[in-house]
């Protein structure tokens, strides 16, 4: 579980805030989706809460262990998938996996078995002695998945994961979604894609200019619209517009 | 058509330096504005220090050939001596550049010629270098002007004569360097040729080293001149040999006639008509190796490959060990961190060896003069410097953070102590520490028959003196670390903290040389002294820089 309370964070060399007094929380057991447009703060929200940026306010919880004070504890229970899988061209794709082990205490038989399932799931097996240079960028991202696995956390997050897949992978990585949260983990994933949510979450949350603007679940979102809008037959209309508009009307109430 | 080709100048300079100045509101921020006022002085200083070997080298070369009538040779000199150090500085610039971003794949697509994208590129390592050349030759132009009011036009063709300097050598870098990767794609290992390069690169810093002794030497003997009675028949044998170096001494020399003016524009003609040729003729070649450089190879598993990967899956390491095996391999398979960081002084023994066989009995010859001195503290203070300067030049811990920024959010987000971090980061540079301490030694031992005391001494000093140096550059790394790059080189080379670091380091040892020199302590009191000073910065580093490198850490962005 993943609890934010009143995070907020502006950038040392930016003059607006790129999370504005953000709380949300991401229950276990359930895929939680998490939606907005190009620099809404969907990056920077993940940064602050697996401890990768230092928010100015604001507590992180995961489960239940605060970020702040104890902040390896904490990112011991968090596997990331960043955004940008271009990382360590110059390493082999074993030797990456190897120290993502190493800095989580893995034993060596456990990640064995961890290194061997996901990376036959995700067809690497036979090129986890190659240098990572020599990978796609869809490799790369799958490779970025496996290492996030490495561990077992508790709690999955993953920023952009569907970028760059094919649909074979990307059907890969939602089963093991489901799997996880099936076994009561919490998974969470950032997405500009509103199908993609759609299909996959339980949840969602929709993030604009730092400020989250909805959560619930999708049949929330659409039953919401029906309720301003006074509108029947929403259903028809494609959640993309519903996203739109949404992002849109909060525009026009802060600006 | 000439927009577009000094656009992409441009954007190469840009990228390759990360040019980029704050803006005038950052200006009015106290902290901003005094950063920037610190680093512009501390260049100065830095110009001024540099400066000034060669202000002292040009007046003593215009002391020594003033009474023979050849004080215009100094012009000659310069120029050549420019053209030489320009050579060696852009060949191992355009080699680290070679190709080492996604940059130069990235304009493959885009509607350049070929002989566009090379002459760009060398556009590039001009640019750095023709400072270096104006700098260069300002300082003997004002020498000379100084001593000989030479008319206003003077001024003019040296700094044109400077700009016209370092082209043909930019050129002749390119011209072996192009084949030279072209030859790599047959063997499939572009690292391989790289420090082969990088090899040839030392060699001729090592012959340019060679030429300006001798030159230097001979200059002292007034025979020299003399076995030249007719001071054209000199000038005209270096002119033959280097016709740029001839016509900057003719157009310097003449500066109030139309000759001059002549030579300089024959000069700059000159350097633009070589140019262009070898960018003419060397542009194909030159985009087939970005091409290449572009692909990496991927090797599917064999069986043996196979087995070795599942054993390395199967040992488990302590973070720390795991950190520093990982700083040691992102090190060494970069080129251009390899080149410009551990490569020297990991080959020192060898270009040590060689130095050794080339030069044995001047060498000898040297050592037998220095033997009184080395009776006294030079005994251990001269092993102790050399091994302390060799481990400390590697740039290693003075760039370590820079190096890692794309790296950072990543580094974060994983369960890793900042102090295991760090630690691993100053472990690795003191490797090179230990090595450069055993060089040392083993220099003072092979060439001085240092006893096992001096070497027990020399030892522990050059340790302290470089483990300060680490952690001092670690420390500026991590309060000023260069985060904002597209090209590893400007995480390393052109990164400001190494170059402060490789002078703090020369700068202290030359000090420390000059006052013991000058003064006569008893003879192991040297050691004491210098020994307690270090060893109190480590202390001082030891208690205020991890709280201090664990805050900062979480606020890099
Ligand atoms: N390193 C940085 N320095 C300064 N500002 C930044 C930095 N990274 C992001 N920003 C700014 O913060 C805001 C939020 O960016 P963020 O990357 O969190 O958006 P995002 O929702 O992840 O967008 P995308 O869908 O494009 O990935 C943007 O306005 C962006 O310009
Ligand atoms: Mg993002």
């Amino acid at each position: 579980m993943i609890e934010l309370f009143n995070i907020s964070k502006t950038y040392a060399k930016s003059d607006r805030k790129a999370v504005d007094s953000l709380s949300l929380k991401i229950p276990d057991g359930k895929i939680f989706g998490f939606l907005g447009p190009n620099g809404a703060g969907k990056t920077t929200t993940i940064r602050v809460f697996c401890g990768a940026l230092e928010p100015d306010s604001g507590t992180v919880l995961i489960d239940g262990i605060p970020m702040a004070e104890r902040p390896l504890e904490a990112k011991r229970h968090l596997g990331l998938v960043h955004d940008n899988p271009e990382l360590f061209n110059r390493l082999k794709a074993n030797e990456y996996l190897n120290f993502v082990a190493d800095v989580f205490g893995i034993s060596a038989e456990e990640r064995r078995l961890r290194i061997q399932e996901y990376s036959g799931r995700f067809g690497l097996a036979d090129v986890l002695s190659a240098s990572i240079g020599g990978f796609s960028r869809g490799m790369k991202q799958k490779l970025g998945v496996i290492a996030s696995l490495i561990h077992d956390p508790s709690n999955w997050v993953l920023d952009e994961p569907m970028v760059g897949l094919d649909p074979q992978s990307a059907f890969e990585l939602k089963e093991i979604m489901r799997q996880r949260t099936k076994a009561g983990r919490c998974v969470f994933f950032s997405t500009h894609v509103m199908e993609v949510a759609e299909k996959v979450c339980d949840e969602l949350a929709i993030i604009d200019k730092g400020k989250i603007i909805f959560t619930g679940t999708i049949d929330a979102l659409r039953r919401r619209r029906e309720g301003v809008e006074g509108r029947k037959g929403a259903e028809e209309e494609s959640l993309e517009r519903l996203f739109l508009e949404l992002v849109d009307s909060s525009r026009g109430e802060t600006t | 058509m000439k927009s577009r080709f000094a656009s992409l100048v441009i954007l190469n300079i840009q990228s390759a330096f990360s040019l980029s100045l704050p803006s005038w509101q950052e200006f009015k921020k106290p902290k901003t504005l005094l950063k920037t006022i610190g680093i512009g002085v501390g260049a100065i200083l830095l110009l001024a220090d540099v400066g000034m070997v060669f202000v002292l080298n040009s007046q003593a070369m215009y002391k020594a050939l003033k009474p023979v009538g050849l004080e215009q040779m100094l012009f000659l000199f310069t120029a050549t001596m420019a053209t030489v150090f320009i050579f060696v500085l852009s060949f191992t610039m355009a080699l680290s550049l070679f190709s080492s971003s996604g940059i130069d794949s990235g304009f493959l697509v885009l509607p350049f010629k070929p002989h566009e994208m090379l002459a760009a590129k060398m556009g590039l390592v001009y640019f750095a270098n023709a400072l270096l050349g104006i700098f260069l030759m300002l300082i003997t132009t004002i020498v000379y002007g100084i001593h000989e009011h030479p008319p206003f036009q003077f001024y003019l063709y040296g700094l044109l004569s400077a700009l016209a300097i370092p082209i043909i050598p930019i050129g002749i870098s390119y011209l072996i360097l192009i084949p030279l990767m072209r030859v790599s794609s047959i063997f499939r290992n572009k690292n391989f040729i790289f420090y082969l390069a990088g090899f040839i690169g030392v060699g001729l810093a090592l012959a340019f080293n060679f030429y300006i002794q001798s030159t230097m030497s001979q200059m002292q003997d007034p025979g020299f001149f003399a076995n030249f009675s007719d001071p054209e028949s000199l000038i005209s044998r270096i002119g033959q040999a280097w016709i740029p170096s001839w016509l900057t001494w003719k157009a310097l020399s003449d500066a109030d006639r139309l000759w001059g003016a002549l030579a300089v524009l024959g000069n700059l003609a000159l350097g633009v008509a070589v140019a262009a040729l070898i960018a003419l003729a060397m542009g194909k070649p030159y985009v087939r190796c970005i091409q290449i450089f572009g692909e990496t190879s991927l090797t599917r598993a064999k069986k043996g490959a196979a087995r070795r990967a599942e054993k390395e899956s199967r040992t488990a390491r302590r973070p720390l060990a795991s950190l520093l095996l990982r700083e040691l391999r992102l090190m060494n398979r970069e080129p251009s961190y390899f080149i410009n960081g551990p490569f020297i002084v990991v080959l020192m023994p060898v270009l040590l060896v060689v130095i050794f066989a080339a030069q044995r009995s001047s060498l000898e010859e040297v050592m037998a003069m220095l033997g009184p001195l080395m009776e006294g503290p030079a005994g251990y203070l001269v092993p102790a410097a050399f091994g302390a300067f060799l481990g400390s030049s590697t740039s290693i811990a003075c760039t370590a953070i820079s190096r890692d920024a794309k790296a950072l959010p990543w580094i974060r987000a994983l369960p890793i102590r900042p102090l295991e971090y760090f630690g691993a980061k100053l472990l690795h540079a003191e490797i090179f520490t230990l090595w450069g301490m055993l060089i040392g030694c083993g220099a003072g031992w092979l060439l001085f028959k240092t006893s096992a005391f001096d070497l027990v001494l020399a030892a522990i000093l050059s340790l302290l003196v470089s483990t300060a140096f680490n952690m001092g550059g670690l420390w500026l790394d991590t309060a000023f670390p260069r985060l904002k790059w597209d090209n590893p080189i400007a995480a390393m080379k052109q990164n400001l903290n190494a170059v402060i670091v490789i002078l703090g380091v020369m700068g202290i040892i030359v000090a420390l040389g000059a006052i013991s020199f000058f003064t006569s302590l008893p003879r192991n009191v040297y050691a004491l002294v210098y020994g307690a000073i270090f060893f109190g910065f480590i202390l001082v580093w030891i208690k205020v820089y991890p709280p201090y490198a664990q805050k900062r850490l979480a606020k890099m962005e």
